[in-house]
């Protein structure tokens, strides 16, 4: 099973909804990722810190799982979609109350812009920790900080779509015959690999997690392709690989998991079948009630048995 | 001193039946301002007196009485279960062990079934019949602990039922193990019999010889004797359902249809590491999910 944690929503406020072309694009996104091998896929809802959330709790999540989920049901039955926000958080003191955020989406994720943002969201619950990549970081990442983070059980999330997104390509500069990549795409990708390289060193490899964070079809990239990649910045095989395969499952359980259960000890559901029970989302439906999800007739429990043995006495 | 002396006539009625006797003791033998000092007269009530003079050398020849009351004082219902399950497990093994050992022999001989019910019988090895009044028991408690509304009936939001469970007794719970990382685990189902801080005890169903399975696998020696199991909680999750039952006076044609339904949960193992007296009062908290696949 490989993952993808970060598949961008069109729009980044409550107010725009997405239009039908850039709707397109996101199933054109999804296709593609599925094609490459992802089953599942997490649709980002982008957040910046001014923006406040609405009061209606049903506006809050503005990703219309349900419609997005018929559409792919019937040509990949084996695609789960789930929903996360990113916050972009800059001043501490004016984060918003996640508690109101925190059953709508399935991942809550935050990206910090400052060394005191970063502190500060360590200790909310959180899942993923994202940076911005593509500008060179604003301050420097403490061994201490981010692995306090990761032994808590916070994944830090590396998305490669900014460095392959972009005036990219080749473009003729000085009107000489060298061939050079244009100067914005070039200091992106300076950057892209400074920034992980200084993470890497940081979380001493533990806890990271690759998404594409696509818009466009074409920024999706294969599991070979990103294993490449990780190796090049330095990562052991087998630590790559977790990357796109295990630690983002944990992410998922541990987002859905605030959702499914509580506080982690008893978990809605149990239907372990497909080895999925702590982050499925096959049953939810923002129409249905709790009880006309999770409840099942007696005979396809395992109840039965007991029913048998009272028969029989 | 202005005393009706209740207390005291309390305690000659113990010993004395006629009242005018109680009555004349108190008058004469317990009075504060006559001559004598106040003393009341008991006679010794309930079992005998030992009339024998005890040396006072050997005071540690005594009766069998006293044994049996030092006996009492050492054993607790905690040494008791401990014993009980240890003994089990010991038996199950040499039933399991005999099985075994039969089927090596039977390849030659003829085979006749192994009378596993009269070791079962004679090692005395906990039956799932046994236990499945416990299960009634528990099912009518999670019901009423759950569902709310008039008549019961209804199921209320998961916001309020999962901290209930998150507290709640689960012995006598029908369980059944869906994940572990001990893979020989899984699949396991019984009544739990005992809650333990680190591991659910099940009781487990008994599987005859020729009992119909969907796998062609045979039925194991350990699957025919059944009883109990230890099953640890950490890197373990457990099923259950509560069954709902059905809105007997509305909709009488619907019900017909659905009958019963049960509504599923299912238990992190590695976050009910608590014994249930320390569970019920607990906060719990979310962690790092690692330690729980």
């Amino acid at each position: 099973m490989l993952f993808d944690l970060n598949v961008s929503w069109p729009t980044t406020n409550y107010s725009a909804k997405p239009t039908q072309v850039q709707l397109q694009a996101l199933y054109n996104t999804i296709t593609t990722l599925h094609m490459l091998g992802y089953t599942h896929l997490a649709i980002n809802f982008k957040l910046e810190e001014n923006v406040k959330f609405p009061n209606n709790p049903n506006e809050i999540n503005p990703i219309d799982r349900d419609s997005l989920k018929a559409h792919f049901n019937e040509k990949f039955p084996d695609l789960k979609l789930f929903t996360r926000l990113t916050l972009v958080i800059n001043d501490p003191s004016q984060c918003q109350g996640l508690s109101k955020v925190q059953n709508k989406f399935d991942i809550i994720a935050v990206e910090p812009t400052s060394e005191k943002a970063l502190q500060a969201t360590i200790n909310l619950d959180v899942d993923i920790i994202s940076f911005n990549m593509v500008t060179r970081l604003p301050f420097f990442l403490r061994h201490k900080t981010i692995c306090n983070a990761t032994d808590k059980g916070i994944h830090f999330e590396i998305c490669y779509s900014p460095m392959i997104s972009g005036p990219a390509g080749y473009t003729i500069t000085n009107n000489s015959d060298n061939v050079s990549l244009s100067t914005s795409a070039s200091l992106a990708r300076k950057n892209f690999f400074y920034n992980v390289l200084q993470l890497i060193r940081a979380s001493r490899s533990r806890g990271l997690l690759v998404s594409s964070g696509a818009s466009h079809a074409l920024q999706a990239r294969s599991s070979m392709d990103i294993m490449c990649l990780l190796k090049t910045c330095g990562l052991d095989s087998s630590r790559a690989k977790a990357s796109f395969t295990d630690n983002p499952e944990k992410a998922l359980i541990r987002g859905r998991l605030r959702i499914k259960s509580y506080k982690q000890t008893i978990v809605m559901g149990n239907d372990n079948s497909h080895s999925d029970l702590l982050y499925n989302n096959d049953l939810e439906n923002s129409k249905k009630t709790f009880l006309e999800q999770y409840k099942r007739p007696l005979s396809s429990s395992p109840l039965h048995v007991i029913q048998k043995k009272r028969k029989l006495q | 001193m202005n005393r009706n002396n209740s207390l005291e006539k309390h305690l000659l009625t113990r010993c004395y039946s006629s009242e005018a006797r109680i009555q004349e003791l108190l008058s004469s033998r317990y009075s504060l301002t006559g001559e004598q000092k106040p003393t009341l007269v008991l006679l010794p009530t309930g079992s005998e007196t030992d009339t024998k003079v005890h040396s006072l050398l050997h005071t540690e020849q005594k009766g069998g009485a006293d044994d049996e009351l030092r006996h009492r004082r050492k054993v607790n219902t905690r040494t008791e279960l401990k014993v009980f399950i240890q003994t089990t497990l010991k038996n199950q093994k040499k039933v399991v062990k005999k099985i075994q050992a039969y089927n090596r022999e039977a390849k030659s001989r003829s085979k006749k079934p192994f009378p596993v019910e009269k070791l079962l019988h004679h090692y005395k090895i906990p039956m799932f019949e046994e236990f499945l009044l416990l299960n009634d028991l528990w099912q009518k408690y999670i019901q009423d602990l759950l569902l709310s509304g008039d008549n019961k009936k209804e199921f209320p939001p998961p916001s309020s039922v999962l901290p209930k469970l998150a507290s709640a007794d689960f012995n006598g719970c029908y369980m059944t193990v869906i994940h572990s990382r001990n893979e020989k685990v899984v699949g396991v189902e019984g009544i739990v019999v005992w809650d333990t801080q680190h591991a659910f005890i099940l009781c487990v169903p008994r599987k005859d010889a020729n009992y119909e399975t969907n796998s062609h696998e045979p039925v194991s020696p350990s699957q025919m004797v059944g009883g109990l199991r230890i099953i640890a909680k950490k890197h373990t999750i457990f099923a259950f359902d509560v069954i709902v039952p059905k809105k007997e006076k509305s909709d009488k044609l619907q019900d017909t249809e659905q009958g019963d339904y049960c509504v599923g949960f299912s238990i992190v193992g590695s976050r009910f590491e608590f014994r249930s007296v320390d569970r019920s009062g607990k906060k719990f908290k979310n962690h790092n999910v690692d330690n729980i696949l």
